[in-house]
């Protein structure tokens, strides 16, 4: 994202002018616009004037709107983000208070004015719009018969391709019909590949499965790449991955985000460390459980004994509309960091926020146990 | 309001290049909601509109399970109502609601029937019970013979008080099928078959067996606490109300309520018989089990083969010998012809793998013959003097347990084959570093899905010179693990072989090391004394999908699979779930030859007229059209942890194994946990769930998945959870609370 203009001071009022660039921005852009700011752009209203003959005829006008923000919507599929609020510039076609809702996409400059922005949102917006942050790996997670296609950005991972091909036996009445069915999914995953895998973008393409059937799906994408010149699939050999998963589903990503060979290349990026804060996490829960709590009561009460190693925490909890339970949040985040601790706040898109997502959104790895913290229901 | 931040400052420049067609339109967004002829929005207007951000978390209202207790009807122990079998004699307690929810065990007729006494780890008790015992000792012997006795003199109590009712239709006893004689004559104790008339039918079928349990208090209040949904509407069940409330009482309420909530007594019958009653619209489509007659071509002949069928699985760990075991068996039995075996000679030693030339026998695909690892379940016949032997072999790879986990499921008895040589054993049973051995993972999984009988072949005793140091050495240690899995001493049986040797496979060992030491039966034998357990023939049609194929006999939509109740036959209409779309069935083939009919316990290809192949996957399950299987989207489970690393937490990712259905779910809520040995409840609503623990939870599918409760058909009610290649747990389903 390009920040075009900021003009922001901390826990202070202030605004920005952003430029989402890539579809992911809109995610970005989710995450920091919140209940009560005032977004302004450039859009469109359809308007009625009345013609000559007195029927009403309807006109698309352009116009410069500000909202204040009341809810905010992201559709992930489309990548853009409805706003919609009432309108605080009053214009020849929409009065002062008027609703409206704002679509903000890719490439429209739009600005972002907050009446105080946290720490949280200053961070956010720094990492929103740090380039260096963005590092895309393309993953084609399969199990003989199915392969999702995941895409893992800094913040987001999206199944970009799902191929699911029905693989008779290999024996018996239908053995004559296994070669040809499992070519034909292959051919099918390889297309898919072709589709939404651009090498330019990504650092690696990871390919994961249980057995065999990463190393006989490479097999037939080299051998058709070179049959058929398939140009981006052999000038980029060199950035394929072959590593196991115990399946094919989307959520096996884990396993492949931690593997060593894939770690190698992507261990900085945000996704894998998501994967292994969460996994600390589980591994203290299993061996010391009055170390590890989840759940805003328990996290909650460990913080107040200043117990808090480790902090996990989705962007999901600093979107609530209500403005002192972000800002609870936010002094915890803070409050964790002062003390030492560290704090990862997870993408609810990705599949370890997603899980953490589950747990209450909030887990924290403690430095001593607290084993009356256990019985108490909070 | 003072502006506490800068006017924007917008200038034109970045504009330019917009594109006005790409403009959002406030009106086709809100729906219609706001009048387009005004150029302003009034903010009333359209303030319903609300825009969702995110998908909204289905809100759960926990199920909560109060302590409580129910009572033994053999001993009478008060145990608790998390155990499913008696503490002190093991009676389970599931049998009970059996007689409640399976008209098939609700008769006079049947011998009650007492699962042995054994000495089995209460963890597996907790979770499994046992098919009707074959054996039992004295004391539980003694005790049974007063049973039908005390069940029938309250039965007919309990009965006298529906005539209270002013409409009653009366017990209905279906003269038992040619089947059933055939069973029961065999001495395998399968009750006739009871069909069930109307809601007051399965109510006196409750009451009979709370009578029976020796709780027939307070029932009324017990029935109307139930926690039934759509009972209290439906007619049939508010007059059997009116007519329980006969019983004298004395028992805490509670305490009844919690025994049939346990029991099932609401369950999916009612479930479905009251939905029945309150949309009559819906007529064909969902029928209750209870109302289901079997039709006459489903029951004859239905025994002719004087061969029963058997199901055998065969499991072990990696290149522990099961295929080349298996192999060997098929060529000594003249299953593999002479040419053939030639062949499997020649190409194994071509691949360098020379030792593999049985194995080949079963690994029949070209990867799995390359690289000498089986990857899916073969399937082989063979026959025994006494059984028609369906052989299952599995893969032993951990990467190919999901594969095993299908073939498991259908089969009625395996043989866990294990390595007894140096080293070799040890890594079956513990694993090298990560991950767990598949010894101990495929016993584990076999028995939680309804495997109760075992032979264990110690292979390759040839490796370690037909030790009997060794042989001891390794059941002294198995046998304790797999009492802990549930399998009971009476139904594990062990012999020594070498599958590369040939020994003691077919006949008796002609190695004199071994003789020296073994003189029992050999494998085949061992697998002669195996018992099929009863089919349920006389039940509405069951058949699961395992696999999708095309053949140029069977048509463009068949597949193969078992029939687990019912019967098929070619012309008969069927429902194939979990699509629910209607089709004909156009011919059935067994091992290529095509059959007229198929009835439970077989395993068939079937081709299917008048549906898309598409509708057909592995999962699946093809019904009668009338009573389709439940596809359930929110169900609860009994579950207990195996060796686990990774806590299960609420939100957990898991696949959910169930039959040949296996797909990515969530566990949605950690009801209660429950005590392993007493199976009461320890702690509501636990934190997390750790190793080798038991546990009530909720598990959300991602999607609808086809199941059914235990208590109500076992073969669909069993289900797996694996979690990294790993099994989590294992579990039973208790109840099913959405579906679609
Ligand atoms: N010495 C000896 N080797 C045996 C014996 N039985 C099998 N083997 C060898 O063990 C190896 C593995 O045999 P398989 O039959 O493929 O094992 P498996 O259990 O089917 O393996 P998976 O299906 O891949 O799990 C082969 O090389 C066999 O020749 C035996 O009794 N003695
Ligand atoms: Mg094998």
């Amino acid at each position: 994202m390009k920040l075009v203009r900021q003009d922001i001071t901390k826990n202070g009022a202030g605004s920005v002018k952003l430029v989402p660039e890539e579809p992911e921005d809109m995610w970005h852009v989710y995450n920091l616009v919140a209940k009560g700011d005032r977004v302004s752009g450039v859009t469109v209203r359809k308007v009625m004037r009345e013609t000559a003959s007195g029927a009403g005829e309807a006109e698309r006008v352009r116009l410069k709107l500000e909202v204040e923000v009341e809810t905010v919507e992201y559709d992930k599929v489309a990548s853009v983000l409805r706003v919609r609020g009432k309108n605080m510039l009053e214009s020849e076609h929409v009065k002062l208070g008027a609703y409206h809702t704002m679509e903000l996409d890719q490439q429209r400059p739009f600005v972002l004015a907050k009446a105080v922005w946290d720490a949280m949102a200053i961070d956010y917006l720094k990492q929103a719009c740090d380039p260096a942050a963005s590092a895309d790996v393309a993953a084609v997670m399969m199990q003989e018969g199915l392969a999702n296609i995941c895409l893992v950005g800094a913040s987001i991972t999206t199944v970009k391709g799902r191929v699911e091909t029905s693989i008779p036996r290999k024996h018996g009445p239908a053995v004559a019909g296994y070669d040809k069915a499992l070519n034909k999914f292959f051919e099918n995953v390889l297309q898919a590949v072709l589709r939404h895998v651009n090498f330019a973008v990504v650092r690696c393409l990871v390919v994961a499965s249980p057995g065999f059937t990463k190393d006989q799906f490479f097999s037939y994408m080299m051998l058709e790449a070179t049959r058929r010149d398939l140009r981006p699939i052999v000038e980029n050999k060199g950035k394929i991955v072959l590593t196991h998963s115990s399946s094919g589903y989307k959520h096996a990503l884990k396993e492949v985000l931690a593997a060593p060979a894939v770690l190698a290349l992507i261990k900085d990026t945000k996704a894998v460390k998501e994967v292994k804060a969460l996994d600390d996490f589980h591994t203290m829960l299993a061996n010391d459980s009055s170390r590890a709590f989840y759940g805003p009561g328990h996290v909650f009460a460990a913080h107040d004994r200043l117990a808090i190693q480790t902090l996990l925490i989705t962007d999901e909890l600093f979107r609530s509309a209500d403005i002192t339970t972000r800002r609870k949040y936010v002094d915890l985040v803070e409050s964790v960091k002062a003390g030492g601790g560290d704090v990862y706040v997870f993408s609810s898109m990705h599949i370890s926020g997603e899980q953490l997502q589950q747990l209450t959104g909030i887990a924290a790895i403690l430095r001593f146990p607290l084993p009356d913290l256990e019985d108490m229901e909070l | 309001m003072p502006r506490k931040w800068r006017q924007s400052d917008f200038d034109d420049d970045g504009y330019d290049d917009y594109d006005e067609e790409d403009y959002y339109e406030e009106e086709e967004y809100l729906e219609d909601k706001e009048p387009t002829s005004t150029s302003s929005v009034v903010p009333g207007q359209s303030q319903s509109f609300t825009s969702t951000t995110q998908p909204t978390a289905t809100e759960v209202n926990e199920p909560e399970t109060e302590e409580g207790l129910w009572a033994c009807p053999v001993c009478t122990f008060d145990n608790s109502l998390d155990s499913l079998t008696c503490d002190i004699c093991d009676t389970p307690r599931e049998d009970l609601s059996e007689k409640v929810s399976d008209p098939s065990t609700s008769s006079k007729e049947k011998a009650y029937v007492v699962t042995e006494v054994q000495r089995v780890s209460p963890l597996a008790k907790a979770l499994f019970n046992p098919l009707p015992g074959t054996k039992s000792d004295q004391a539980t012997a003694s005790l049974r013979s007063n049973m039908p006795v005390l069940y029938q003199k309250s039965w007919g109590k309990v009965a006298d008080s529906s005539s209270f009712s002013s409409k009653i239709v009366p017990f209905k006893f279906d003269t038992p099928s040619p089947d059933e004689k055939n069973l029961a004559a065999r001495g395998l104790k399968k009750s006739p078959i009871r069909v069930a008339q109307s809601p007051d039918d399965i109510l006196n079928g409750a009451r009979s067996s709370m009578a029976k349990a020796g709780t027939s208090k307070s029932i009324s209040s017990a029935v109307s606490k139930l926690n039934v949904p759509g009972l209290s509407q439906s007619s049939g069940a508010s007059t059997s109300e009116s007519h329980v409330g006969n019983g004298s009482s004395s028992a805490p309420e509670g305490e009844l309520a919690d025994a049939l909530k346990q029991m099932n007594v609401g369950g999916d019958y009612m479930e479905s018989k009251s939905r029945e009653n309150a949309d009559a619209s819906t007529s064909t489509y969902g029928l209750s089990l209870e109302s289901y007659e079997p039709e006459p071509w489903m029951l004859k002949d239905a025994n002719k083969d004087s061969r029963q069928l058997l199901h055998l699985i065969v499991v072990g760990h990696v290149d522990a010998g099961k295929s080349t075991l298996m192999g060997r068996i098929l060529h000594l039995l003249g299953r593999v012809s002479q040419k053939e075996m030639h062949k499997n000679e020649k190409e194994s030693k071509q691949q360098g793998k020379g030792s593999f030339a049985y194995a080949f026998v079963l690994d029949e695909g070209a990867e799995e013959r390359a690289r000498g690892v089986t990857m899916t379940v073969a399937v082989a016949h063979f026959e025994t003097p006494k059984l028609r032997v369906v052989l299952l072999d599995a893969p032993g790879h951990r990467d190919f347990v999901p594969n095993m986990i299908s073939g498991a499921s259908q089969a009625d008895a395996a043989i866990l084959v294990v390595d007894a040589s140096i080293g070799a054993f040890e890594a079956g049973l513990e694993g090298e570093g990560q991950g767990r051995g598949q010894t101990r993972e495929h016993a584990q999984l076999v028995r939680s899905l309804g495997v109760e009988q075992l032979i264990v072949a110690v292979n390759k005793l040839d490796a370690v010179d037909f030790s009997k140091e060794r042989f001891d050495f390794i059941r002294g240690t198995l046998q304790p693990f797999l009492k802990q899995c549930g399998f009971k001493d009476g139904s594990l049986q062990w012999v020594p072989v070498s599958a590369s040797e040939g020994q003691n496979l077919t006949m008796a060992s002609t190695e004199s090391a071994l003789k020296a030491w073994y003189n029992g039966p050999c494998l085949i034998e061992l697998v002669d004394s195996l018992k099929p357990p009863p089919r349920l023939v006389a039940r509405p049609l069951r058949l699961t999908i395992a696999e999708v194929m095309k053949t140029r006999t069977l048509g463009p939509s068949a597949f193969g699979g078992k029939l687990e109740s019912g019967a098929i036959h070619s012309g008969t209409k069927v429902r194939v779930m979990p699509s629910g779309e209607i089709a004909t069935v156009k011919s059935i083939e067994l091992q290529g030859q095509q059959l007229k009919t198929a009835r439970a316990g077989e395993g068939v290809d079937v081709g299917l007229n008048g549906i898309d192949p598409g509708m057909l996957a592995p999962g699946g399950v093809v019904c009668h059209p009338d009573y389709p299987v439940p596809v359930a989207t929110r169900f609860e489970v009994q579950l207990l942890t195996l060796d686990i690393r990774t806590p299960i937490l609420k939100g957990s990712q898991v696949i959910l194994h169930v039959h040949h259905a296996r797909q990515p779910a969530r566990v949605d809520q950690l009801v209660s946990l429950l005590d392993p040995k007493k199976g009461t409840v320890l702690r509501q609503r636990p934190r997390h769930l750790t190793a080798n623990q038991s546990a009530i939870v909720v598990i959300v599918p991602d999607e609808g998945v086809c199941i059914e409760k235990y208590s109500d058909f076992r073969a669909l009610g069993r289900i797996a959870l694996r979690e990294g290649g790993k099994t989590i747990a294992v579990g039973i389903v208790t109840d099913i609370l959405e579906r679609k």
